[in-house]
């Protein structure tokens, strides 16, 4: 070993004795030099990406810091939050909660010492954010609580600290039954909890918030109050298992806005911890697959409502008129009816692999917009099933200018394509410079046999792509950044990490990881 | 509540003798680090002058001036990386790119042992690689190559070890 090793040292420092000098320091901004050769990547940039600008660096625009956390916290166990390192995930500490309340959500400071949790208290209103520090070694500190308050009636249903820690933005919803149904976002200082407070529109709940370092852009998105699904592209949509009652599909009131990209249901079993699930909750929303060209419509499915399998589709899909003027050229919708098996886990359900479609609605494209994940031989289920381990997020973010108090959020509408398909989103974040959001994105939905995922900054002003971070796995969804150029992800059943083009597993997690699940 | 980020407070004028000092003294260290890892020197360079560019564009972020160095040497591998992977893509419609060093140019110059062990480094998965080569050619401890790969200094023992017994094989077949 010593003579390779003296063999290695010989080699490599006759190959750096070859230069004797370094060039002059340039440090302005424009130099590109070692994009080699650009034509080259130019155009292999646009044959990957279509229309994404692909930038040297990656990152460069969303960056703020380069030091490797090395801390993670997560809280999906609830009565208790799991310190591990980030380098292999390994548990380093726990900290117990309070009698009586469970964890929700985590984040963590810019100097990922620091991390803030949400927890939700014995009664359904009580919630509150708590912070304690690790130490170097990762013993955790006690939990003390950040002096802020949702309004009454309401509950803090998501949240998010500046990367600085002067403020933390939360999310509340109403939580009541006569409550006045507006869920709102505050801004407030992390010391004195004053803070300013927008009313938005929040469904029943926020799916994730987001900040700035500064605390000055914030990002959020929410989600939807009721079963209902937009669909305005091919899609599969899954409903429940079927009862013996009529179907009843109402479109859209007229004069309903029309959203022009699919809003995505979400699965059974994901909601986050906290989030009220209606009482339908044990079944997931429909899923409804709309020729292409069938123009926009809402389509309102209840899961109790969906007609029994008739012959001539697949055993579990039925074939339902679908309740809208503007129809394709069967007039059909197909719901895909989940199989009644338990999932082994109790967590995940499980649905028959939808393969086919009448031939009078075309060629499945896709599967709608949740990610299945193949079985491979565990024993567990039959091969012919899929698991569905996420369901992609809406494309609609919701983008605020805290330091504009008289400017209400704006809607952010993402879109975007990969090898000419365009993709869901999975995730997302606003960058510590607040110009940029990084969602995970795949073309799952519409390449069901290939899908690609990658990691892509949006130009919030738009919602059109402006860099492609990473690419390379099947499934990526964005979970936290640190210092942006660091993105913790999970891509199938592993928590990874993206940084600088490459990507590094962490640990595995069995199971969907929601958003402010784990932190960094 | 204060602050996360501790900002050492200097003026751009301070900061930009700060980074010209840095350079001077690591500059020609990183290039020579980079021309291995990447094959040739005008690569090798960039990836260091991009590293102290941003560097300069994140010095109001660095909390501690003594994680300037760390962060350089984080910066060039991960500009080296990209180098290599953005060098693969030409290669799909006009042939591989084939460094200087590696090509048979070099071959007079450093020696048919010597080429022979670059050889031997560059069939080497990119982290095993890596890490012999901030091990042994950088000579930084293992809790620095740890810093810099942005893994644990476990990952890199185990990574360390298993370079170089892949090295020693491959070195091996060839005698």
């Amino acid at each position: 070993m010593n003579d390779v090793i003296f063999r290695l040292k010989d080699a490599t420092t006759a190959v750096g004795d070859t230069i004797s000098e370094a060039p002059p320091l340039r440090l302005e901004e424009a130099r590109k030099g070692f994009l080699v050769p650009l034509a080259a990547a130019l155009a292999v940039g646009l044959a990957i990406v279509g229309s994404v600008v692909m930038t040297r660096g990656g990152l460069n625009q969303t960056v703020a810091s380069t030091a490797a956390p090395r801390f993670i916290v997560e809280a999906r166990e609830q009565s208790e939050l799991i310190v591990r390192g980030a380098a292999d995930g390994a548990e380093l500490d726990r900290v117990e909660a309070t009698t009586g309340w469970l964890y929700q959500r985590v984040q963590a400071a810019l100097d990922n010492r620091t991390f803030y949790a949400l927890m939700n208290g014995p009664g359904f209103c009580s919630s509150r954010i708590v912070r304690f520090t690790v130490d170097d070694a990762g013993r955790a500190g006690t939990p003390a609580e950040v002096p802020v308050r949702p309004g009454a009636q309401t509950r803090i249903s998501s949240f998010t600290v500046s990367g600085d820690g002067t403020k933390v933005v939360f999310g509340t919803v109403p939580c009541a039954p006569d409550a006045d149904g507006r869920g709102h976002l505050v801004v407030a200082d992390a010391r004195s909890g004053e803070g300013r407070r927008v009313e938005v529109r929040a469904g029943s709940g926020f799916a994730s918030i987001s900040a700035s370092d500064d605390g000055s852009k914030i990002a959020y998105t929410t989600m939807s109050a009721g079963p209902t699904v937009v669909v305005s592209e091919p899609a599969v949509v899954v409903a429940s298992p079927p009862v013996s009652q009529p179907a009843e599909l109402s479109a859209a009131p007229p004069g309903a806005p029309t959203p022009s990209s699919s809003v995505a249901p979400r699965a059974v079993g994901s909601a986050p911890p906290g989030v009220p699930t209606p009482s339908s909750s044990v079944a997931p929303r429909a899923i409804v697959s709309v020729p292409p060209g069938v123009p926009t419509a809402f389509i309102s499915v209840s899961p109790a409502d969906v007609v029994a399998p008739s012959g001539g589709a697949r055993e579990n899909a039925v074939i339902v008129p679908m309740p809208t003027p503007s129809t394709g050229p069967s007039g059909d919708v197909v719901v895909v009816v989940p199989s009644a098996e338990p999932s082994p886990s109790g967590e995940i359900v499980v649905y028959t692999a939808p393969t086919a479609v009448p031939p009078t609605l075309g060629t499945l494209e896709g599967v709608s917009s949740c990610r299945f994940f193949a079985v491979r031989g565990n024993g567990q289920v039959p091969a012919d099933r899929l698991r569905v381990i996420d369901c992609a997020d809406s494309p609609e973010v919701y983008v605020l200018d805290a330091d504009q108090p008289a400017t209400p959020p704006r809607r952010v509408l993402l879109s975007g394509e990969l090898d000419g398909a365009k993709v869901q989103f999975y995730g997302v974040r606003m960058s510590p410079d607040g110009t940029r959001l990084i969602a995970g994105v795949s073309t799952g939905m519409a390449r069901l046999d290939d899908p690609q995922a990658a990691v892509m900054a949006f130009d919030p002003a738009g919602g059109e792509p402006a860099e492609v971070l990473y690419r390379g796995r099947s499934w990526l969804r964005v979970l936290d950044l640190a210092g942006g150029t660091r993105v913790l992800v999970q891509s199938e059943h592993e928590i990874g990490e993206v940084s600088e083009g490459t990507y590094r597993k962490v640990m595995d997690i069995p199971g969907r990881v929601m958003d402010g699940v784990v932190a960094w | 509540m204060q602050a996360e980020t501790v900002d050492i407070a200097l003026s751009s004028g301070d900061r930009d003798e700060a980074i010209s000092r840095l350079y001077e003294e690591h500059a020609l260290g990183l290039t020579r680090l980079a021309l291995i890892m990447v094959g040739d020197r005008e690569s090798a360079e960039d990836a260091v002058q991009d590293a102290f560019l941003g560097l300069h564009r994140r010095w109001r972020l660095l909390r501690d001036p003594a994680a300037a160095v760390p962060y350089l040497r984080s910066s060039v591998l991960n500009n080296a990386r990209s180098v290599l992977r953005r060098r693969r893509l030409p290669s799909w419609f006009a042939g591989a790119y084939d460094p200087p060093v590696w090509s048979a140019e070099s071959a007079a110059l450093l020696g048919a042992e010597r080429r022979e062990v670059l050889e031997a480094l560059h069939r080497l998965p990119q982290r095993q690689r890596e890490a012999l080569l901030l091990r042994y050619y950088a000579e930084l401890s293992e809790e620095e190559t740890a810093q810099a790969m942005g893994v644990s200094r476990g990952t890199v023992k185990s990574t360390t070890s298993r370079a170089l017994d892949a090295l020693g094989r491959i070195l091996g077949e060839n005698a």
